[in-house]
């Protein structure tokens, strides 16, 4: 007795067959699929992803040496093994795959790219070897095919973050952490070997600066409280500077805040350590408030050095702002690394529109579905600007997924026809990476992280991948 | 209530208490959901899950097990993105008052993951932290009605 697949049931019974194109496959793009997928099972969800490798920022942009993070790969992984789902790797939409034609031959395309643009300080000799944009350097130390080529020299004694969000925190930890706790996670090796040498010539020290006080300041507590039980690592505040963060206005929002009360508690305790600053062996973690970058300082286009203002914060609680205050307070730092942390940018496909860093939308629709061309919606940091962590995305697609679902269900179904996609996929100049290759990928990082004593070693080279697959 | 005011009040505990991840994590990520895999085999205890649409769900699971693995054996929709590695805040639930008390302290941990949590209150925990026991009994657990802060158009978030 043969049984009828749910999709085939469905239009036995009549019923529509919905076809949706996911762009990019990090949590923004499997949550929606995974809430598009509750709405109906039976829906066909095909996912597009530049690179052979998905998961985006879970696998590029969380530390590696929070593992217990990226668990929500196997969430992911649920949703990808779904009768209806497929990946489609190493896929850039482009001028082989057009966002276009996708939208002639889906009934819904969600766009969960997410941002690849980042944000600068635009302050003279930004420009000076040895300044990195966090994500970039997240990215190269994460194994992320495109940022393999930054090069450092050894930054000597001291670095400076500049931003204070977890991004930063990341940064300066990974910066100071012993080598082997860097070794044993999936660290790049080629990163791995560059701050164990680095450590070695010298470094010690890395500074992390914010324009405002640590009450407006983005970085969570439990980032913030581990800094204090990382092993060889002393965290630092001074409590003068902590003082100048408790204007008036700061106060106010201290009150309403249990997460900051939370924080102070936590920096309190950095306080006590500042006793220590100059006799401590440890590797310093040193936190400056209430200043802002002026110059970059450097020698024949290398850095050397920041020079930063002393700034004071004006306005009402909820909205103070920085500004410099007494220039006689103004500190220079020697730095021979200086990664700005200040935020990303949405670079948007072309033909997109954008507006405050975010494509305009409403519940998640940019477009309502035309004669012959597909809805088109956004998920993820393109919806809602490139802000909050993993689970943000969560009431965020489900949002996403019930629009989709309510405007399909609206509409009439398109006839569908697997000869243009297929017909696209096999003309691009490089191959499809599916699901189950990824899987062999993955088996193999992970084959290679047990013989290196890591928690994996990864491809960091897109060649490569597709070399392994294809031997 | 003493416990429970204390959020609201903006006090500070110090000191972490029994702070560790629940079940036994897997290596691998191709290793089984981690809520399928752990045998728990106490009392059958039956309580409610107060749905975010405002109705009341039933079910009943065996005493040891926690709140998110009763929630993801019943299709209650909680998430649980870290896998009960106390990396996150997405199976944040809401207990009754009497409940909060009764059981042990969140550790600081869980304090500082919920406060992530969108709708916090007073009462708030992580489900991958409560383990259901004889206290639960015929209890609510509420599920908040929000998961993250929606930004429909035309909503600058606030600068940082």
């Amino acid at each position: 007795m043969w049984k009828l697949t749910p999709s085939a049931a469905r239009f036995a019974k009549g019923l529509r067959q919905y076809h949706v194109a996911v762009v990019g496959s990090g949590p923004a793009g499997f949550y929606t699929s995974k809430f598009l997928l509750k709405k109906d099972e039976s829906m066909k969800i095909d996912m597009f992803e530049r690179l052979p490798t998905p998961f985006g920022l879970v696998r590029f942009g969380v530390a590696p040496d929070h593992p217990e993070v990226k668990n929500v790969i196997n969430d992911f992984t649920a949703v990808a093994a779904a009768p209806n789902f497929r990946f489609f790797g190493n896929t850039e939409i482009g001028p082989e795959v057009p966002l276009e034609r996708l939208r002639q031959i889906y009934d819904a395309v969600i766009l969960c790219s997410g941002a690849s643009g980042e944000r600068r300080l635009g302050i003279p000799g930004e420009d000076a070897f040895g300044v990195v944009g966090a994500p970039a350097f997240v990215k190269w130390y994460n194994s992320h095919p495109d940022y393999q080529e930054l090069q450092f020299n050894p930054p000597g004694e001291a670095a400076v973050v500049v931003g204070q969000g977890n991004v930063a925190l990341d940064v300066a930890r990974l910066l100071l952490r012993s080598p082997p706790d860097l070794h044993a996670t999936d660290m790049d090796s080629k990163a791995v070997e560059a701050i164990t040498g680095w450590q070695k010539a010298g470094l010690r020290t890395v500074h992390i600066v914010g324009r405002r006080g640590f009450i407006q300041a983005a970085f969570t507590n439990a980032e913030l409280r581990e800094l204090l039980t990382t092993d060889g690592l002393l965290p630092v505040v001074d409590p003068e500077e902590l003082a100048l963060c408790r204007n008036e206005a700061s106060e106010a929002e201290l009150k309403k805040s249990r997460m900051k009360q939370r924080s102070l508690d936590i920096l309190q305790k950095m306080v006590a350590n500042f006793s220590e600053l100059e006799s401590t062996s440890k590797r310093i973690l040193r936190f400056h408030f209430l200043r802002s970058p002026l110059e970059v300082l450097s020698t024949q286009g290398a850095l050397t050095g920041i020079r930063m203002s002393r700034n004071q914060l004006s306005g009402e609680p909820g909205k103070q702002q920085a500004t410099p205050a007494d220039a006689s307070q103004n500190l220079e730092v020697s730095c021979g690394l200086l990664v700005r942390s200040v935020g990303f940018d949405i670079l948007p496909m072309a033909g997109l529109p954008l507006s405050s860093n975010r494509v305009p939308h409403r519940n998640g629709c940019v477009e309502s579905a035309g004669p012959g061309s597909a809805g088109l919606y956004v998920s993820g940091w393109l919806k809602r600007g490139p802000t909050g962590i993993i689970g943000s995305n969560i009431g965020d697609a489900k949002e996403t997924a019930e629009k989709v679902w309510k405007d399909l269900s609206e509409q009439t179904t398109k006839e569908w026809s697997e000869e243009p996609l297929q017909a696209m996929l096999s003309s691009k100049g490089s191959p499809v990476v599916l699901f189950e290759d990824w899987q062999k990928l993955q088996a193999e990082e992970l084959r290679r992280g047990e013989a290196a004593g890591k928690a994996a070693v990864k491809f960091a080279q897109v060649p490569e991948m597709l070399e392994f697959l294809h031997k | 209530m003493a416990s429970a005011m204390w959020r609201l009040g903006g006090l500070l505990r110090v000191g972490a208490v029994n702070c560790k991840p629940r079940p036994q994590q897997n290596a691998g990520a191709l290793a089984m959901r981690w809520h399928n895999s752990r045998v728990v085999d106490g009392e059958p205890i039956s309580f409610h899950f107060k749905l975010r649409d405002g109705s009341r769900k039933t079910v009943c699971v065996p005493s040891g097990t926690t709140v998110l693995e009763a929630a993801h054996q019943n299709q209650v929709d909680l998430e649980g993105a870290c896998e009960a590695s106390l990396a996150c805040s997405t199976c944040h639930v809401i207990l009754t008052p009497e409940n909060y008390d009764q059981i042990e302290e969140p550790c600081e941990k869980e304090e500082d993951l919920l406060d992530l949590a969108p709708c916090l209150t007073p009462t708030s925990r992580l489900a991958c932290q409560v383990v259901v026991d004889e206290r639960l009994k015929d209890k609510e657990v509420t599920l908040p009605a929000m998961t993250v802060n929606f930004y429909v158009d035309g909503h600058v978030p606030t600068p940082h």
